[in-house]
């Protein structure tokens, strides 16, 4: 099965106000993943990135099932899960499983690493008895290199520093052998350096195991650096995507275009052509008609504003859904 | 074999790590030392009872309405009860009751409260209005009833305690639940497979333990105050020794009008020092294990 | 002279688990219309030099030793009424998540509005509505928009509400602490464009805080480095950038990776920041440094000018 996850034309909305235009029928939808359509391959690092509201995250989640989603297909290894209710998804879970954001809050607080390691384990019934459970969780501890092993095991996830917590975190993933997973903003919340440790580490154990990977960042330069390809999210919709290369170097889409250009260089003397964007990201309640992006957009005309743009092809890997990328 | 061992003796260590810290913490509140001390002072009061207490207080052992003397510290009763031997045992009674109650009130409000939070919707809806119907029932005459259909006894008290204030809680619990389900390490235990069972006894429940700690023992000293409050309104068992019905004798045997202060005060005075220790323990407590509830801005 | 000038500072934090030394000993000087970038993870004591600035301290913490002058004069033994009158009119601060700590019951206008009449008791309102209205636009904010309340601001608006609302009193000096932190990435470069222009037009001079060794690059004349207390290196940007000297800057500005150029291997430093309640008598980064010494670990080295304004505290350097 080369393709671990296919997407096709996912969907995810939210009710917004529950209050007495419900009860008419009138409720107002977010939404936050509008047709959204990708494949990753057996591994291979796709990096979903854009700004806040873009709807990464909802995706991400969605395709784990942690959200059910509103519309679209998401085939696990050919396996149609889109549907499946959650006990039926149990059986898919020790492969698809997720990194979350903050190293502070995905831990339980009152469970030490012993207990918060021990669930995966216990829920899934891998190991028959007590002492393998705990062998386990020390080859899981030595896995995200926290050595001594047995000095963790009882800690608690306040005496451990934001990127042990976060190695916590993918120790509790890795110990089920995932094919799939979603990193949400794995290292957003750590310090500079121990960023580099924990997406080391990432990348080390995936080469190691195997996985796929989808990567969701806000952050161009971290996906440049760790996914092979890379999808941009405006507004609940991917408006480019590409290889990294293709991304980066050429970007297609006015706002890939201005978003690379506004991502800060540690060179004071680097020429970097500022692509001036208007305005603010509006509200994902109320997404412009068209190409969502218009009315930012420099080069916006009538039929930006009345047609939404599809996703094109335009070189081998590289799709993107501005019908001027090549006038620009 | 020697896995286990390194395993246990890791997980000892932490817990006597933990303990000692706690015990560090809790020491440096003088008013919760305090609490503490007369706690046990009751506590051993009634565990010694047969051994301390000078005579049997279902037993006529001397004249009738003997004011304080030398054989009988504060005196008797009007059956000639030695009223310090019955204060021992009521020592019993009202910890029992207060312990039973605040138990069966937080063991009730907690599976509601917490249901209701984790499920949500109609599970919630139903489970809050049977709630809100309880909170608005009248204490009183619910008891009243309660006692006048099922007879008068202790456990009557504590069933009605029960019923009556397992709302108080289930309201707590469910909020607390609320905002704990939001948290992203909920979202991560669900990621990981857990169900819904091992996500509110294992995730969930750990974080509302302390408030229901904190809960029991604020409510044992409720109970103990109603406890008495009941018994010497004369709801409760007469033929039990309660400080409550020594009070109630004391009143309607007359103690007050022949100035028989050894009747009346002490028993007033042990509920008082009750409640007030329960009262402490709980205050500090409250602030070691749910300090973000109590001070804003920390 | 330098506007502002920190000799030798140091501040604590009394614990009841002991005396952090958050500040031990930093030297830093701001000239007139120059931009300090202040650069350090997350605990090297960044906010900290920020709050003792403005003496803004919480009440466990103190300075302990040094000076610290504004024009000369040292603040660090004014008293508070004295030091009424330099906050926010001599120097300002725009606080770490300042833009989340918008009152969400007030309208932006009237929260800007108070921080005016605050400080300056004897305006009349009108004029503060008024010069409101000015700093809004300053900042690039529709002046209507001061009866909005903050939920209908979008996170680069609030940022800027509060950088109006810093600048309301007119102060020579502004501190930044992590400006950008929460924004989207174009956001995040119009708010650094924004302190630029207002750098220019209103001949401010500025220390902006940051945990992101790329944005002192767009914005800063100089850059400090700093690491469990202390300062490691600093420099003009041109010459942080271009020639990075000690150790713990390399490693940080290897950990970013870069958009542009080739995609070199991220750098790292094995371990954690040492425990500031019993910093070692020896270099600070010695158990991580890939290069230490057996001097490392005897006497803390001293910041020394290797380069003309490059000054860096490594023996190795």
């Amino acid at each position: 099965m080369d393709e671990t996850l296919v997407v096709q034309d996912l969907e995810k909305r939210f009710p917004l106000s529950r209050g007495f235009s419900s009860i008419f029928g009138k409720s107002e939808w977010v939404h936050a993943v509008n047709r959204v359509s990708f494949t990753i391959k057996k591994d291979e690092i796709l990096g979903l990135a854009g700004e806040s509201g873009c709807g990464k995250t909802t995706t991400g989640r969605t395709v784990l099932k942690l959200f059910e989603p509103s519309g679209g297909k998401i085939l696990f290894e050919g396996h149609d899960v889109t549907n499946l209710k959650p006990k039926a998804m149990k059986k898919y879970r020790p492969h698809m499983q997720m990194v979350f954001q903050d190293p502070y809050r995905s831990l339980n607080p009152r469970q030490d690493v012993m207990s918060i390691l021990s669930l995966p384990i216990d829920v899934h019934g891998l190991a028959p008895s007590r002492s393998e459970k705990l062998e386990m969780i020390m080859a899981a501890l030595d896995e995200v290199r926290l050595h001594p092993p047995e000095r963790y095991v009882y800690k608690y996830p306040h005496e451990l520093s934001g990127g042990e917590r976060q190695r916590i975190a993918l120790a509790r993933v890795l110990v089920l052998r995932p094919r799939l997973i979603v990193a949400d903003e794995p290292v957003s919340m750590l310090d500079a350096l121990v960023r580099t440790t924990v997406l080391d580490l990432l990348l080390e154990l995936k080469k190691k195991t195997g996985f796929a990977c989808l990567f969701v960042t806000h952050d161009l330069a971290l996906a440049r650096y760790t996914c092979n390809r890379i999808g941009i999210m405006y507004l609940g919709k991917i408006i480019e995507m590409g290889s990294k290369d293709d991304i980066i170097n050429q970007p297609a889409h006015p706002y890939t275009k201005a978003l690379i250009s506004a991502v800060p260089v540690p060179n004071p003397s680097a020429r970097k052509v500022q692509i001036k964007v208007k305005g603010d990201v509006p509200s994902p309640t109320n997404i412009p008609p068209g190409c969502p992006f218009h009315p930012r957009c420099p080069y916006a005309d009538a039929r930006c504003r009345n047609e939404q743009q599809q996703l094109v092809r335009i070189e081998a890997d590289h799709y993107v859904a501005c019908y001027k990328h090549d006038l620009i | 074999m020697g896995n286990k061992r390194n395993e246990d003796l890791g997980q000892i260590q932490h817990l006597r790590e933990q303990t000692s810290d706690f015990w560090r913490t809790y020491r440096r509140s003088k008013l919760g030392l305090a609490g503490l001390a007369m706690l046990f002072f009751f506590v051993g009061i009634a565990l010694a009872a047969p051994l301390i207490a000078p005579y049997d207080p279902w037993s006529r052992v001397g004249p009738p309405f003997t004011p304080p003397n030398s054989s009988y510290i504060f005196g008797t009763n009007d059956a000639g009860m030695d009223i310090l031997s019955e204060l021992i045992y009521g020592t019993r009674t009202s910890l029992i009751v207060g312990v039973s109650a605040a138990l069966i009130v937080s063991a009730i409000g907690t599976l509601v409260g917490l249901v209701a939070g984790y499920f949500g919707g109609v599970v919630e809806t139903t489970l809050m209005r049977i709630t809100d119907i309880f909170l608005l029932f009248p204490d009183l005459p619910f008891i009243m009833i309660l006692t006048l259909y099922l007879g008068p006894s202790v456990w009557n008290i504590v069933l009605a305690i029960g019923i009556l204030w397992w709302s108080g809680t289930a309201r707590v619990i469910r909020s607390m639940v609320l905002t704990i389900k939001e948290e992203p390490f909920i979202e991560a235990a669900k990621a990981v497979g857990a169900g819904n069972r091992h996500i509110m006894l294992s995730e969930i429940l750990p974080h509302v333990f302390p408030v229901i700690i904190v809960g029991v023992i604020r409510f044992t000293g409720f109970g103990i105050l109603y406890e008495a409050g009941l018994s010497f309104l004369g709801l409760g068992d007469p033929t039990a020794k309660s400080w409550g019905t020594i009070l109630h004798y004391a009143q309607t045997r007359g103690a007050f009008v022949r100035g028989l202060w050894g009747w009346f005060i002490p028993p007033g005075a042990c509920i008082s020092l009750t409640i007030i220790s329960f009262t402490l323990i709980s205050f500090s407590l409250d602030r070691i294990l749910n300090p973000k509830m109590r001070r804003p801005g920390r | 002279m330098p506007l502002m000038e920190i000799k030798d500072l140091r501040t604590s934090y009394f614990t009841p688990d002991g005396t952090v030394r958050a500040i031990d000993g930093v030297s830093l000087r701001l000239e007139k219309g120059h931009a300090l970038g202040l650069v350090g993870e997350s605990g090297c004591g960044k906010t900290t030099v920020a709050l003792s600035s403005l003496k803004l301290l919480p009440s466990n913490a103190r300075i302990v030793e040094g000076e610290i002058t504004l024009d000369g004069e040292n603040l660090v033994i004014k008293t508070e009424e004295e030091m009424n009158k330099i906050r926010w009119k001599r120097i300002s601060l725009v606080f770490q998540g300042a833009m989340n700590a918008l009152n969400p019951v007030f309208k932006v206008g009237d929260q800007i509005v108070e921080a005016i009449t605050t400080h300056n008791r004897s305006i009349p309102k009108s004029n503060a509505v008024e010069r409101t209205r000015e700093l809004l636009a300053l900042v690039g904010v529709d002046p209507s928009r001061a009866q909005d309340f903050p939920h209908e601001f979008s996170g680069g608006m609030k940022q800027r509400a509060v950088i109006a609302m810093a600048l309301s009193c007119d102060p020579d000096i502004l501190i930044a602490d992590e400006p950008t932190t929460a924004l989207d990435v174009i956001t995040q470069a119009r708010i650094l464009e924004l302190i630029r222009d207002l750098q220019t037009k209103l001949g401010l001079s500025l220390i902006v805080i940051t945990h992101d060794l790329s944005l002192p690059a767009e914005i800063c004349t100089e850059i400090a480095i700093m690491y469990a207390g202390k300062i490691v290196e600093c420099g003009s940007t041109n010459s942080i950038y271009s020639d990075p000297m000690h150790p713990y800057t390399k490693a940080l500005l290897g950990a970013f990776p870069s958009i542009l150029g080739p995609i070199r291997r991220m750098e790292t430093l094995p371990g954690f920041p040492p425990d500031l309640r019993s910093p070692s008598l020896g270099c600070r980064l010695q158990p991580r440094c890939p290069i230490a010494e057996d001097q490392c670990k005897e006497k803390e080295p001293e910041l020394v000018e290797v380069k003309p304004g490059h000054y860096v505290a490594c023996y190795k350097a």
